[in-house]
């Protein structure tokens, strides 16, 4: 930037005067060197509107419209396009030869006069230390470069001059005037002209006219003779983001076109002179580049272009010589070694022009307007990304939006699901456009680890294709965390369920939470008091967020007889916690007299983890999982839990009468019941809830049981492989494994004379966050339906 | 001297902290060791020791009186967080002292594991636990006065949330959970009134362990060399009616002292020219707003009103002699006050609000008169009765009877401590440890 005035671009220009008069003009930079003035700025509606544009340097004047080159800024049209301001043509370029600037001239001053009549002038710095110069230039690198072309040969000289810190390449062919231009104000530019190693025959440059407008464009070269027309790849139809504020937005000249294809035999030999030749009905024009045919030399002309062309284009050649190369080695597998090194510099380049892609989409064109954005990416472990955001696509626009990576593509507008975006409908409203759909969408984007990072292509109907790099989410965030991002977006009753649950919540959750990594390095066991030698149950009880609920606990079994013969396990499964409750262990077996054993898994591994944790140290036949929640009524009830269980064959789980604290039921069996708002999958309904627990004696038969509080031999809870760790945080595993126990045939059943209170989800810990409570389940109850809906409706 | 060994807790020793529970533990102990038993006073003590590895220390030559450094307790379920002084130093105490039978005058400040650590120590000998106040079952303060303000009924989790709604109701269950579980190691509970005893009954505690028995007051001495009490006040220059009246104890909120005030000023002018309220006791812990009041209407409505300061506990038969009644105008439900003990002991009629432990011990229109409680209007119409209805002092004064005399109180514990756990169990008593949490009564 050069100085304060003008270093603010378009978007950021005074408030002009509203209408197709719109007066509103700028100089983006203007650098003296020696006796020329560089000068780069825009007036809006240069081309339609302004009768007069006069630049005055002391003395001088440098006539704009008839001097200066023509710079297309649809950065300007954006941003008074609501003002009427229509086509591209904005911007120039001036090099104005002053004969004698004088030192003290610090400004220079631009008149502008409209057709309606309308005038105005505004005064700038003019920037004379090489310093600065050299790097205002820098920052304007690309628009110089893609000038060159457009520039007379004289032009280009002192720009040369002007350029000798920044590198322009500017070769000595472009500092040469053209052999024949056959009547074109603008000659055949070749840019690029090389044979990569493959043989690949890359070759790109600017036509003096419009490549709709060309009859034939070809190459030949020995015995070389290659229609370039076929398979081009026309640059000025990828699109520039309109919205992005700098240099690169610059949209192409017309005439922008690449070319790469796959040579049929061997590079020429280069013996005779090699010609680009283009015809249109204006007439015919050639040019004779040198290709670069040795690989290094090739290679480095190659690179060099790339670094001067549009990121989208960019991208655009580097997979057409992806996917040559790959036809090719398919042809040849030998070559595959060799081509090795081109494939590695493509994915390089492709890494980097991702990486300068801009991140949404916001295009506005006469046929079409398409707008992507978004809102969150989240990496799914080693699985995929999971995106959300927004999309709009005018309607008759049908759009398809898709994943590309160098290993394939996924069509994320065939995947994706839908959802209402109030905000954005207002958003659209405001720029004039109505709601078309369900703006907003998420999707989980399958994919494998990438070398190069992924990007979205927006391909429009009636329009161009448009490219926009999907944002890279921290590696860094813990799965549980991103899970919790991911569910903080779902609302189950505004979306298609079916798709959401199959296509992106299932496999993004699934591989987010299979991809925990505990520190069970960190694991520790302390037995506190005497282990019982014999014990006729060991108990698990996971303690999360409060220890408490042991102190509670050990007070009330401390009277209790049965507890004699106990192993009992408490499973720390929060690392806060731990500190403070060890450290509260001494005095709880002091105090108390209960031997028990302290287990630490390293880590907070949720609920089944915990328990299974516990389970693999169980040294009792019998094992009884209980929350820390659950608080005896009386002594005895363990006694009279382990007599119910054995007084039955084939036991599977068996369960306790669970009260609430007002002395009302909260747990006397579990029953499979369809949900309906939930697409009718199956719930766990807990019949009888909050009802009076008059009548609701012996032991009966159930479909589950709570994990709350169930008794299982411990030998069969090993079989069966434990509860299950698949459900996020914890829900389901109790009637997972009861489920699991049922088909092995054994029958689960609640003794209702045994009866504990339970202070239900006092010991979750899930928090108070509903949203991610209620998408947490709805996951945790889809995973078990994938599972257990057949078998329930079989039992049915 | 017998073979009993009785170790008496406190909460506090009436020496640092003056209070009825206090007072009465303190006065147990004294008869118990008066009647030959080895009786050890064990009180709270909120200081450090200053001895480093013991939280005893001794306030008596033979080691009987002994002060308990217990660090401070969670207030919320009485638990004591430093365990260690309960299961190390506290047992060593027990196996020392080798107890026949343990008292807990309140558990509060020691935290309830005391209790378990007794039992653990023995599961032959009697503990006999004192309730003072309702803070088993009540987190306010164990007053059952709602935190805005309302007289409660009952504790149940719910209704306790919603006093606290900081506190989940489940939290007040396993409260509830917590404190019986240490309650069902106690055999027998000392239930000064019955009020009190009902009110644990109703919260789950088996009501066969629940005694009343009142805490025992010394007999008052007949003072040689002066009238009879009520010759005094007929004598009086100043008041020829019976219009004189003592306020004593602490002067709290809590205490009623501010309907007091009020009543004052609601009385007619021209009785407020002829009675004479006095103001006895300490307002230590009250707060500069509710001193100031105090300290202001005593200068503006003397000589109707006056506060006259601290006294002594050896002092308050003198005072209570001086006038013709005693006020008790607390605003929660009270158990059995000492003030009414003291003043049935010097012979005088008490004024006192309508409800609880107080109504309980005062008969309205037998000893004393009752008044709404919370209500100055009609705490100034009970004033206005007592002291312009010709011989209703007279009637009320010759219904009072002397409060049970420590000797007789001390003399019913000992029963209970040689009786053991059999006594108890005999009488087909519940076994600790299976008494119902009222969770499901509450159902």
């Amino acid at each position: 930037m050069i100085a304060p005035e003008s270093s603010a671009f378009a978007a950021r220009a005074p408030a002009p005067a509203a209408g197709p008069g719109l007066l509103a003009m700028r100089v983006d930079f203007a650098h003296a060197l020696g006796n020329h003035l560089l000068v780069y700025g825009w007036i809006a509606g240069l081309s339609e509107w302004v009768a007069s544009a006069v630049l005055l340097v002391g003395d001088g004047e440098f006539d704009i419209l008839k001097d200066a080159a023509r710079v297309p800024r649809p950065d300007v049209t954006e941003n008074f396009r609501d003002q009427g301001l229509s086509g591209d043509e904005h911007g120039f370029l001036a090099l104005v030869e002053v004969p004698e600037l004088p030192a003290r001239l610090q400004t220079l001053r631009l008149q502008v006069y409209l057709n309606s009549g309308r005038s105005g002038e505004s005064t700038w710095p003019i920037l004379r230390d090489a310093t600065v110069a050299g790097a205002t230039l820098r920052a304007h690198e690309g628009t110089l470069r893609r000038l060159i072309p457009v520039l007379s040969v004289r032009q280009r000289r002192v720009l040369a001059e002007f350029a000798s810190t920044p590198r322009l390449n500017l070769r000595a062919e472009d500092l040469k005037e053209p052999e024949d231009n056959a009547g074109f104000t603008l000659p055949l530019h070749i840019q690029v002209c090389c044979v990569l190693p493959g043989p690949i025959l890359v070759v790109g440059g600017v036509l003096p006219r419009p490549l709709k407008e060309a009859t034939s464009l070809s190459f030949t070269w020995d015995t070389l003779d290659v229609d370039l027309l076929d398979g081009i790849i026309r640059v000025s139809d990828l699109g520039a983001d309109p919205a992005r504020n700098d240099d690169e937005s610059l949209a192409y000249l017309p005439g922008s076109f690449l070319f790469a294809a796959a040579l049929p035999g061997e590079a020429p030999a280069g013996t005779s002179e090699a010609r680009v030749q283009f015809s249109c009905a204006q007439g015919t024009v050639s040019a004779r580049p040198q290709p670069r045919r040795d690989p290094a030399e090739a290679q480095a002309q190659f690179v060099a272009h790339l670094s001067s062309i549009d990121p989208n284009a960019r991208l655009q050649l580097c997979e057409r010589i992806v996917a040559v190369l790959k036809d090719r080695v398919e042809q040849r597998p030998a070559a595959a070694r060799t081509l090795a090194g081109l494939r590695h510099l493509l994915e390089r380049q492709m890494a980097a022009a991702i990486k300068d892609l801009p991140e949404h989409l916001d295009a506005r064109g006469a046929r079409f307007t398409a707008k992507l954005f978004f809102d969150r990416s989240i990496r799914v472990a080693h699985a995929g990304s999971f995106v959300t955001g927004w999309f709009y696509a005018d309607e008759g626009s049908r759009a398809q939006v898709r994943f590309h990576t160098p290993s394939g593509e996924f069509d994320v507008s065939a995947a994706w699901v839908r959802c209402p975006r109030p905000d954005v409908d207002r958003h659209l409203a405001e720029s004039g456009l109505a709601a078309t759909e369900d703006q907003g969408y998420l999707c989980f984007i399958p994919h494998e680890a990438l070398a190069v990072p992924g990007y979205l292509s927006v391909t429009v109907a009636s329009g161009p294709s448009f490219r926009i790099r999907v944002p890279v989410a921290p590696n860094s965030e813990a799965p549980v965390q991103s899970i919790r991002q991911i569910l903080e977006v779902i609302e189950p009753e505004q979306m298609d369920l079916a798709r959401l649950l199959d296509l992106h919540l299932g496999p993004a959750i699934g591989a987010l939470w299979a991809a925990r990594t505990p520190a069970r390095h960190r694991s520790l066991l302390e037995a506190f008091g005497p282990p019982c030698p014999d014990p006729t149950v060991s108990i698990v009880v996971p303690l999360y967020g409060r220890h408490d609920f042991a102190d509670y606990q050990l007070a009330l079994w401390a009277d209790d007889p049965d507890f004699r013969n106990v192993d009992l396990i408490y499973v720390v499964d929060d690392p806060s916690i731990l500190p403070e409750f060890r450290r509260l262990c001494h005095d709880l077996y002091g105090m108390y007299g209960v031997p028990f054993t302290l287990a630490y898994p390293g880590d907070n591994l949720g609920f089944a983890g915990a328990t299974n944790h516990g389970a693999a140290l169980a040294r009792a036949p019998l094992l009884l999982l209980l929350n820390s929640d659950v608080m005896p009524q009386a002594p005895g009830w363990l006694g009279r839990m382990v007599e119910a269980l054995y007084a039955r064959p084939q036991t599977g789980v068996l369960g306790a009468k669970l009260l609430y604290e007002d002395g009302t039921v909260q747990h006397a069996g579990m029953q499979s019941m369809r949900y309906a708002p939930w697409r009718r999958m199956w719930i766990n309904d807990h019949p009888l809830k909050g009802m009076n627990p008059a009548g609701l004696t012996g032991t009966r038969e159930v479909e589950c049981v709570t994990a709350a509080c169930a008794l299982i031999e411990t030998a069969l809870y090993r079989e069966l492989g434990g509860l299950s760790e698949d459900y996020v945080i914890g829900d389901f595993e109790d009637s997972d494994l009861c489920h699991r126990a049922r088909a092995a045939g054994r029958v689960n059943r609640v003794a209702l004379d045994v009866c504990l209170y339970h202070l239900e989800r006092q010991s979750q810990g899930l928090g108070g966050d509903v949203r991610w409570r209620t998408g947490v389940t709805l996951y945790n109850c889809w995973l078990h339906n994938q599972r257990w809906a057949a078998a329930i409706e079989a039992g049915q | 001297m017998s073979a009993d060994r009785v170790l008496v807790l406190c909460h506090a020793h009436p020496h640092l902290s003056l209070g009825g529970g206090e007072i009465a533990a303190y006065a147990q102990w004294r008869e118990l060791r008066r009647q030959g038993v080895d009786a050890m006073f064990l009180a709270r003590a909120p200081m450090p020791s200053g001895h480093t590895g013991t939280p005893f220390t001794a306030r008596s030559a033979d080691g009987r009186d002994m002060l308990f450094h217990a660090p401070p307790v969670d207030h919320f379920r009485h638990s004591q967080p430093a365990r260690r002084v309960v299961y190390e130093s506290f047992r060593d105490l027990l196996e020392s002292f080798r107890p026949t039978a343990v008292h807990f005058h309140h558990y509060v400040h020691l935290g309830l594991e005391v209790v378990r650590e007794v039992r653990r120590y023995s599961a032959a000998i009697p503990i006999v636990m004192t309730l003072h106040d309702y803070l088993g079952m009540c987190n306010a303060q164990g007053q059952m006065r709602k935190t805005s303000g309302m007289l409660c009924e009952r504790a149940a989790p719910l209704d306790c949330h919603c006093c606290f709604p900081e506190r989940s109701p489940q939290d007040f269950f396993l409260r509830e959970l917590f404190v019986k579980s240490f309650f069902n190691l106690v055999d027998w509970f000392v239930c000064p009134s019955a009020f009190l005893r009902d009110r644990y009954a109703a919260w789950g505690v088996p009501p066969e362990r629940l005694l009343v028995l009142e805490n025992g007051q010394q007999r008052a001495a007949p003072r040689p060399g002066q009238a009879p009490p009520e010759e005094a006040g007929a004598g009086a220059q100043e008041a020829p009616a019976r219009a004189r009246f003592a306020v004593l104890g602490q002067l709290s909120e809590l205490k009623g002292t501010l309907v007091l005030l009020d009543a004052v000023n609601m009385l007619p002018k021209r009785l407020r020219k002829t009675v004479r309220i006095e103001l006895h006791g300490t307002m230590q812990h009250a707060p500069e707003d509710f001193r100031q009041r105090v300290e202001k209407a005593h200068a503006e409505l003397q000589p109707a009103l006056s506060y006259r300061g601290p006294y002594l506990p050896e002092s308050v038969d003198g005072i209570v002699r001086m006038v013709d009644w005693v006020i008790v105008p607390s605003i929660w439900w009270e158990n059995s006050p000492l003030v009414i003990q003291e003043a049935f002991r010097a012979g005088r009629p008490v004024l006192c609000s309508d409800v609880g432990g107080m109504a309980e011990k005062v008969e309205d229109g037998v000893n004393g008169l009752h008044f709404r409680v919370g209500s100055a209007g009609d705490l100034a119409r009970c004033i206005e009765r007592a002291a312009s209805t010709p011989g209703l002092w007279k009637r009320l004064r010759s219904g009072v009877r002397p409060p049970p005399a420590i000797e007789d109180t001390v003399a019913s514990l000992l029963e209970l401590y040689r009786g053991g756990r059999s006594a108890l169990q005999g009488a087909g008593a519940a076994q600790p440890g299976t008494a119902p949490a009222s969770g499901a009564q509450h159902a």
